[in-house]
């Protein structure tokens, strides 16, 4: 899932950042309310945190700016800001979710994760997959019996196709969900990571290739046919 | 307290119903007063009548029936009873006849009681029975009247008095007249009672009327009060109706109105500050804390500039926090003073060379004119902390390839700081001194936590010196001066 930063504190943006990719997330960053709104309305974000103080364009303005273009991402309110008025504001606008700094790290991420969720209209952190079941909260793989050890990035992406099951993801999908700004989009990255991904979930018990490549489409995940 | 209400109630009732008393005794006592003068008026007609009284034609066959009686000589037969005949066995039959003669035209409700003196007798009407009218004290030419019960206990009214008439050696006959007063009783008891029904009445319905029009008078106060008690912290924002006040209570409601304004506006900034102060403390706090459980949590991630960073951000706090312990104890007057003989150029130098690193390092000229024949009393670590601040506060916001101008002993100040703050509108001035106030709204990471004015200030109302701020064609002005400058 790609994930944008709008936070004005260098020395908490930095932190932040390093913590969601360490979890797997691409993530664009910025210190600038006027940057972030451009972002935001640039590429497709799965969450977007918004810090409420900003320069150039406050937290709020951002959310109304973006709702009043149809863009409904879910935002996560990350604020110094803690009294009702301002979680009323900021949940009036729009808001998905208000965190009051200072805050958890891991209570972040789970937040980052469900507001994923909500978007592919999960309600649950289990996606399964034929045998091939992803725990996104624990941040675990297991095919059959067998538990898996994938590379952050590797989770990210088998989440993302296991979120959109059934349907064709495209390469520039994968790459504006999966892939931060710094990603060479000429590289042949998608479509290495994905064949590192075919090998990574085959066991030895089960090796039914559940990620099928459309040719000039896309990739799709399903259930190996019968 | 008590209410205007009650009061008005516990003032006007009770004189309502003193005047309605009075007005009730002054009519029992002028009716009364009247009633019994008709009386005594009637009593004085019967005297005058029974003085005139004219003798029978039957009982007196030598009397020319045509002669009148003047007015002069009345009662003539008395006048001429021989004395013998009034002292004479015979008189009994000759009283029974006077008697006769006096009291037939009396009406029946009319007593009478003659004494006709030295043992001459008295004579009495029939309806006395046997009784007498108590006599008055004396007896003279001029009338009495007065008051008197008969044993059988029927009320009085008398009249006595000398008839002026000469009896021989006698005495002048003193008469007594007295009237039933019954009737008049009974009119004054129902009178009387009509009066404490009617006052009665009276004082009901004024009671009802005065709560009715206090009511009614007392409701925009009422509402007032049932708006004033509405107000909260979350209504700081609405006004009082001045317009449909009434006159007497308009004063009060542009008041509170004031009153309001004013309490909105320190809410709002203590609001700014609560949020200002919030966003201060928990950022750095959040920083800190995300790094470390970052650094935890994925030790690979971790860099000894995080351990820097945190450094940083605790040093910043403490900073923050520092300076609101120090204005806190400044604000409450707390902080001990130690009043010495000092020369603001020196200070001023000492503040100037910490302040030149910075300086430098942003390209900014610290332009300074120290007049060093300046002294004055005061308390040389807080001077040196209001100058600190201002240099550090003008420093920090003058941009680049800029000078900053700091005086002492020139103009009217003891010491000013100029810098160039395009940025600063004339409705910021009156924010300056605020706690943490920054014109930054978006509160971007910097040394500075918007507390440094506030200091400057809160120091110099402790050293009771003035900091003033003017704006002179985008450049910032903030002078120390003293009190009666």
């Amino acid at each position: 899932m790609r994930i944008l930063l709008v936070e004005d504190a260098v020395s908490l943006r930095k932190p932040v950042v390093k913590a969601l990719k360490a979890s797997g997330y691409a993530v664009d960053e910025t210190g600038d309310g006027e940057e972030g709104y451009w972002l935001a309305s640039e590429h497709e974000y799965d969450v977007i945190l918004l810090d409420i103080m900003l320069p150039g364009m406050d937290g709020h303005e951002i959310l109304k700016k973006l709702r009043a273009d149809g863009d409904e991402t879910p935002v996560l309110f990350l604020t110094a800001k803690d009294t009702i008025e301002d979680r009323v504001a900021g949940l009036r606008l729009g808001a998905d979710d208000y965190l009051v700094k200072s805050f958890a790290i891991e209570e972040l991420i789970a937040r980052v994760e469900a507001l994923g969720r909500r978007r592919y209209q999960k309600s649950t952190p289990v996606l399964k997959v034929g045998d091939l079941e992803l725990n996104s909260s624990a941040k675990k793989v297991i095919r059959g019996k067998t538990e898996l050890k994938l590379s952050a990035q590797l989770f990210t992406l088998l989440e993302f196709l296991m979120l959109r099951a059934g349907e064709v993801v495209t390469r520039a999908d994968i790459e504006e969900h999966i892939y931060d700004e710094q990603a060479d989009p000429m590289s042949n990255v998608i479509d290495t990571a994905v064949c590192a991904l075919r090998r990574a979930i085959k066991t030895p018990e089960s090796d039914a290739p559940l990620i099928h490549t459309r040719r000039g489409q896309g990739y799709i995940i399903s259930e190996p046919a019968e | 307290m008590i209410s205007i209400r009650a009061r008005l109630l516990s003032t006007l009732l009770p004189a309502f119903v003193c005047i309605s008393i009075a007005a009730g005794f002054s009519i029992y006592f002028s009716t009364k007063a009247e009633y019994l003068a008709r009386l005594d008026t009637e009593l004085a007609n019967i005297a005058i009548d029974l003085r005139f009284i004219k003798p029978e034609a039957n009982r007196d066959p030598n009397r020319d029936p045509n002669r009148e009686a003047p007015r002069n000589q009345s009662n003539f037969r008395i006048r001429n009873m021989p004395q013998e005949r009034l002292n004479s066995s015979r008189l009994v039959g000759g009283m029974a006849q006077l008697k006769d003669t006096l009291f037939t035209n009396l009406s029946e409700n009319v007593y009478c009681e003659v004494w006709l003196g030295n043992r001459g007798g008295n004579l009495k009407t029939d309806n006395l029975a046997g009784g007498e009218i108590t006599r008055p004290d004396a007896f003279g030419n001029t009338a009495v009247f007065y008051n008197t019960t008969l044993e059988n206990g029927s009320p009085l009214r008398a009249w006595a008095a000398r008839f002026p008439i000469m009896m021989r050696e006698k005495q002048a006959p003193e008469v007594i007249l007295a009237v039933d007063r019954r009737e008049i009783d009974a009119a004054l008891v129902r009178l009387a009672r009509n009066l404490i029904g009617g006052g009665l009445a009276a004082c009901l319905l004024f009671s009802g009327l005065l709560i009715f029009t206090l009511r009614i008078s007392l409701r925009p106060l009422k509402i007032l009060g049932e708006q004033a008690a509405m107000m909260d912290a979350e209504s700081l924002h609405e006004r009082f109706s001045e317009q449909s006040a009434p006159a007497d209570i308009r004063p009060i409601v542009v008041r509170l109105n004031s009153l309001m304004a004013k309490l909105e506006e320190s809410f709002a900034r203590e609001r700014r500050f609560s949020g200002d102060l919030a966003h201060e403390l928990r950022t750095p706090l959040a920083a800190i804390r995300t790094t470390a459980e970052v650094a935890l949590k994925w030790p690979d991630q971790a860099s000894p500039d995080d351990f820097d960073e945190i450094h940083k951000l605790s040093s910043s706090l403490q900073q923050t926090l520092d300076s609101l312990l120090l204005l806190s104890r400044m604000e409450s007057s707390t902080a001990e003073q130690h009043i010495v003989t000092v020369h603001p150029a020196k200070l001023a130098e000492e503040c100037i060379a910490l302040h030149a690193g910075k300086a430098e390092e942003s390209r900014i000229q610290l332009h300074a004119e120290l007049n060093p024949s300046v002294s004055l009393d005061t308390d040389p670590r807080l001077l040196r902390i209001i100058m600190t601040n201002l240099i550090s506060n003008a420093v920090e916001y003058t941009a680049q390839n800029n000078t900053v101008k700091i005086l002492v002993g020139a103009e009217d100040a003891l010491f000013l700081c100029e810098n160039e703050a395009p940025d600063l509108q004339e409705e910021d001035i009156n924010h300056l001194f605020e706690r943490m106030w920054r014109k930054d709204t978006a509160r971007t990471e910097s040394n500075h936590a918007g507390m440094g004015l506030s200091i400057a200030k809160a120091c110099a109302n402790a050293l009771n010196l003035e900091l003033t701020v003017e704006l002179v064609n985008g450049r910032l002005r903030i002078a120390l001066k003293t009190q009666n400058t």
